[in-house]
């Protein structure tokens, strides 16, 4: 097998992990979201890493809008009721973990859509040692190989070819239309 | 789902502030899930084989002393291939009408479900350069302008049109088998090429600066 197909066969086992696993979860978090919305209160959505932003940004044509992007220096308008959901990698970034804290002592409620890890391997870069599913109220994991990386190849690195932008944006899209659904006239 | 469901869902309109609940259809999550997985799986055994073809003739270039580069209109696939942990070092955004791109190198095209006309002329002005040009995107239905404007294109099985949610999905999919079968090709020839490994590693710093300057001297 050739390494093409090895990955193709890797992203569709994380995807499949993720529908078996998580469905639940993402049905849970629709559910808060649309109640939120209904409820006047707003669903703002916070992307680091590398495709989702961009992916996820305003400006897709047709395609529905549920999340309002968030940035920390706007995080003080987060509003108790609000919903914050978090994408990333790990969630362990300096800027990701201030946002959560931002996100709590707001009373927003965080979805955060990323996998737990060991600090012995992921290394913790924020103060508090935390990582963004340790403050959030529903973790929804992305089930990415160890250390993102679908191959190890070539030998001797460090691995290859990450699964978590074609993931993550599949559960992006997949929550934006289980809350669209729920939304719908 | 398909397009033509999700364009129902995008009709509605949102953010509709203040907006009543609809009972939860609970298939939408699965029905999503399942579309992408059914693409993919069309991908990996149709479309396997032309991405190991692409992929040895962007490893021919660059092997050869060529450069890599990719374009996308929106700049998420150049993020995406760019900087990150399990991805190439040896890989650049391709510079805007292509200027400097010659005939040793190769670029990587990535369209969404509606080839745009940065991505066609992209395309077109790497290839009028010279460079082997590698389309990623939608090749077949209505719209074959991206297939006219590469060397090869990967078909993300999707049919054109806008809005489709699923295009992001697998045009990653996509670029990282590519990537995947480029790194195999260039095993091949005896020259793996450099990855960057994740700054949120142990070690990783001294890593990184010493596969940079490695990269630095062989170009790859």
């Amino acid at each position: 097998m050739g390494y093409a197909e090895a990955y193709l066969d890797a992203v569709r086992a994380n995807l499949e992990k993720v529908a078996q696993r998580e469905a639940e979860r993402l049905r849970q978090a629709a559910a808060r979201i649309a109640g939120a919305i209904a409820a006047g209160h707003r669903a703002f959505e916070f992307l680091q890493g590398h495709f989702l932003p961009i992916e996820a940004a305003r400006g897709h044509e047709d395609r529905p809008l549920v999340f309002t992007p968030i940035t920390l220096p706007d995080a003080a308008h987060l509003r108790p009721g609000d919903v914050l959901v978090m994408s990333h990698q790990y969630g362990v970034l300096p800027e990701c973990v201030d946002m959560a804290f931002a996100a709590r002592r707001h009373g927003a409620y965080i979805v955060a859509m990323c996998p737990p890890s060991d600090p012995a391997v992921i290394v913790r870069s924020h103060p508090s040692g935390k990582s963004v599913p340790d403050l959030a109220d529903l973790v929804i994991s992305t089930h990415i190989p160890a250390g993102d990386v679908a191959l190890q190849v070539p030998a001797g690195g460090p691995g290859a070819c990450p699964t978590s932008g074609t993931i993550q944006a599949a559960m992006h899209w997949a929550l934006v239309c289980a809350v669209a659904e729920r939304l719908r006239p | 789902m398909t397009r033509r469901e999700f364009g129902k869902l995008a009709a509605t309109g949102l953010p509709m502030l203040g907006a009543s609940l609809a009972a939860a259809n609970d298939d939408v999550i699965e029905g999503y899930f399942g579309a992408a997985n059914d693409h993919l799986r069309r991908i990996r055994s149709d479309r396997a084989g032309q991405i190991g073809r692409a992929a040895r003739r962007l490893a021919g270039r660059v092997a050869e002393g060529g450069r890599l580069f990719i374009f996308d209109s929106r700049g998420g696939y150049v993020s995406e291939a760019l900087g990150r942990a399990g991805g190439l070092m040896a890989i650049a955004a391709l510079p805007a009408d292509a200027a400097g791109v010659t005939a040793r190198d190769a670029v990587i095209v990535v369209a969404d479900d509606r080839p745009d006309a940065a991505a066609i002329a992209s395309a077109q002005a790497a290839r009028a350069a010279g460079a082997f040009v590698a389309g990623i995107g939608p090749a077949t239905g209505t719209d074959n302008s991206l297939a006219a404007a590469c060397h090869a294109t990967i078909d993300n099985t999707l049919d054109g049109g806008a809005g489709n949610p699923l295009s992001g999905v697998l045009n990653t999919a996509i670029l990282w088998a590519l990537i995947a079968g480029y790194i195999e090709a260039m095993e091949a020839r005896g020259k793996p090429p450099h990855i960057w490994m994740s700054i949120k590693r142990p070690g990783s710093k001294a890593f990184n600066d010493a596969a940079l300057a490695d990269t630095a001297k062989v170009g790859y």
